[in-house]
């Protein structure tokens, strides 16, 4: 499942991005007309006495979570009604309940609505909403924002598009690991000049971003810009060398003393062997330095003599066929620039994205840690007048697992408080 | 030192199984001791690596590896205490034997941290994922439990599967909302570290997965009321999709998290 970079341009067509504009307006929508029902819910305790006619809600029932189910009843005298009552008020705090609602004495009957964890109905709706947010932070990304990736070389200045501002890099620091096989940090020190303002001086680190007039810059990689090599050529068993060339990279340069041509074709920061035999660059850090020299002999040859890797400091790996010429050949200097990969991001959905990220996870705890439950009391006086019985019923909980365990836990302490009375 | 602990387990299985089959008070010590000092030792190779590396592992694959062990080993034992039902450790003790196993066989050398991973993100996003992760490790053999008594004594244990089904989404409960975290963590890191939330790499796209099959699952035990055997299913695919996300992603595809 990764994704192909044909599938990225799937991903930001124009009908991809309706097609995602018509599920967020849909997730939105729904989002939005469930929410006054919510707010009802919540506010379900004020009406769950009041007589039927005058709850004028009759959206109530229909919500799964009103379905009541009888967990407790317990008969007692009728002069320990007050020590019941204590006692079921006693056990239901301990538990983290809250009386939200009574009903007095009508007809010797007493209701107590107590309730727990009622923000917690807000959980899944919280994720829904989220999802919609983040979906529509997408969509304004991919429509209004701007992403491309960059390099700069040591020196260089260039304006940053959709601003001002001039972006000067002033210097590029690598500092390598204890091995020295990777860098352990890399830096771009920055000089932004914008008009009118005072020049400012800021560093740009990996996972540090720099915000310039609503734009952001990322550290992203860095590379090596070889300005200038210089190559001494010497003969076998002199110490002063026959000349010293300045090139570059792919440049053919003639020494007409020698009657031969030389290119630089390729160039390894820290050149070794890898695992296949093959040269290669350890890191991006100039610490081995070696050049891939082609040598052109006579001078206006087109076919290629020989080739071969020179290093700093070293002695070629390999000499001419030819032993009249024995030339050794040396890499006298590097002048080099480092260029620092810079990502560029004017990502107009951000504040959405941050904001439906907080949703989502606050929605998710909500969700899942957090589990409405209410239960209603009633105590009541039987008939005869004797006895009075306390029963408890339970609303509808999504977690059944823990509700039940709560329950069972409940009423054995209840049945332990309320024996003999 | 990692296969003394590998050991260690194993023997605290061999008598976990023996003490459920004799229940013989001895070997539930036994078992119990040999629990402990592999946890004990485990505990201890976390901690000298860390010591060792200089930082909290959670970099590459064998770290994350054995502290994802070691944490299903601790969550096995708590929820085996929560609900009741000692079985779960058993669970545990299988799924962490898996893990370490594996992690035998992969490299355990101190890699130097990369730049990008330089960033107090990694132990939010990483450290989410492996809680997580080990919930749904447990969920997942609670799943295989669930399914296996479900095919062999059809119908006639349904007390038992509807607890077993309850411990599911008790255990997928507990890691959903560590998932998000770990999801919305790394794409607030990848946002400040490569300059976009959500970068299409196979590995979000696949975590996307998980974070989707596991909301189902909780959405439709809310709303449609999944039950039985189908959210044990759903449970497993989802363990066995977080496998794929976990180890199979880096082995198939090109991926910006290829150091993990």
């Amino acid at each position: 499942m990764g994704v192909s970079p044909f599938f990225r341009t799937i991903f930001q067509s124009h009908l991809f991005l309706g097609y995602l504009c018509y599920i967020v307006f849909m997730m939105l929508y729904c989002s939005v007309k469930r929410w006054p029902k919510l707010l009802k819910f919540y506010s379900y305790h004020k009406r769950i006495f009041l007589p039927v006619q005058d709850k004028g809600a009759q959206d109530d029932s229909s919500d799964p979570l009103l379905e009541e189910k009888d967990v407790f009843n317990f008969f007692f005298k009728r002069e320990n009604r007050q020590q019941a009552t204590d006692s079921v008020q006693q056990v239901l705090r301990k538990r983290g309940y809250k009386k939200t609602a009574y009903c007095g004495q009508v007809t010797s009957e007493e209701k107590i609505f107590y309730e727990k964890e009622k923000f917690s109905i807000f959980g899944s709706h919280f994720v829904h909403l989220a999802v919609a947010v983040l979906l529509l932070a997408g969509i304004i990304t991919a429509w209004g924002g701007r992403f491309y990736d960059f390099y700069i070389l040591e020196g260089e200045t260039i304006p940053l598009k959709g601003t001002q501002a001039l972006l000067t890099l002033e210097k590029f620091a690598v500092i390598p690991s204890a091995t020295k096989e990777r860098a352990d940090e890399y830096a771009s020190r920055l000089r932004i000049n914008r008009p009118g303002k005072p020049i400012e001086w800021q560093t740009l680190k990996v996972n540090s971003p720099l915000r310039i007039d609503g734009v952001r810059l990322y550290q992203q990689r860095f590379n090596f810009n070889i300005d200038e090599l210089r190559i001494a050529i010497f003969h076998e068993n002199k110490d002063q060398p026959v000349t010293v060339l300045t090139m570059g990279i792919n440049r053919r340069v003639v020494v007409p003393e020698l009657n031969i041509a030389l290119e630089v074709s390729d160039f390894l920061p820290d050149f070794y062997f890898d695992e296949k035999g093959q040269p290669s660059t350890r890191s991006h850090i100039l610490r081995n330095p070696a050049g891939h020299l082609l040598i052109y002999s006579p001078a206006n040859s087109s076919s290629l003599n020989q080739e071969q890797w020179i290093f700093r400091g070293g002695m070629p790996h390999a000499k001419s066929k030819d032993a009249s010429e024995r030339l050794i050949y040396k890499m006298d200097g590097v002048r080099s620039r480092y260029a620092s990969g810079i990502k560029y991001a004017r990502n107009p959905g951000e504040f959405l994205t941050y904001l439906g990220l907080i949703l989502l996870v606050a929605g998710s705890f909500l969700s899942s840690y957090k589990f409405y439950r209410g239960l209603i009391v009633t105590i009541k006086n039987d008939i005869s007048g004797i006895t009075s019985s306390v029963s408890i019923r339970s609303m509808k909980c999504k977690n059944i697992f823990s509700l039940e365990k709560e329950v069972d836990e409940m009423v054995g302490k209840l049945n332990q408080m309320m024996e003999g009375l | 030192m990692m296969t003394g602990v590998v050991v260690l387990y194993f023997l605290s299985l061999v008598f976990f199984l023996i003490a459920g089959k004799i229940r013989g008070k001895f070997c539930a010590v036994i078992e119990g001791f040999f629990f402990m000092t592999g946890w004990g030792f485990h505990g201890y190779l976390i901690v000298k690596r860390a010591i060792e590396a200089q930082r909290f592992p959670l970099t590459d694959t064998y770290e994350t590896l054995i502290i994802f062990a070691w944490l299903v080993v601790i969550l096995s034992f708590f929820s085996a205490v929560r609900f009741g039902f000692r079985w779960i450790r058993l669970l545990g003790i299988i799924v962490t034997l898996c893990l370490l196993t594996f992690s035998l066989f992969i490299n355990d050398a101190v890699q130097p941290l990369m730049p990008a991973l330089r960033s107090g993100w990694l132990y939010f996003h990483v450290g989410a994922y492996i809680i997580a992760y080990a919930s749904f490790a447990i969920a997942f053999g609670l799943s295989i439990v669930f399914i296996s008594i479900f095919l062999f004594n059809r119908g006639k244990q349904k007390a038992i599967l509807d607890s077993i089904e309850g411990m599911i989404f008790r255990v997928i409960d507990l890691g959903f909302p560590f998932l998000t975290v770990g999801l919305a963590c790394g794409s607030i890191w990848a946002s400040l570290s490569w300059g976009r939330f959500w970068n299409w790499d196979a590995k979000e796209v696949w975590a996307l997965t998980t974070w989707l099959i596991y909301a189902g699952c909780l959405h439709l035990r809310h709303t449609r009321n999944l039950r039985g055997v189908n959210a044990a299913l759903l449970s497993l695919i989802g363990f066995i999709v977080i496998l794929f996300t976990y180890i199979g992603v880096n082995l198939f595809f090109p991926t910006l998290h290829s150091y993990s």
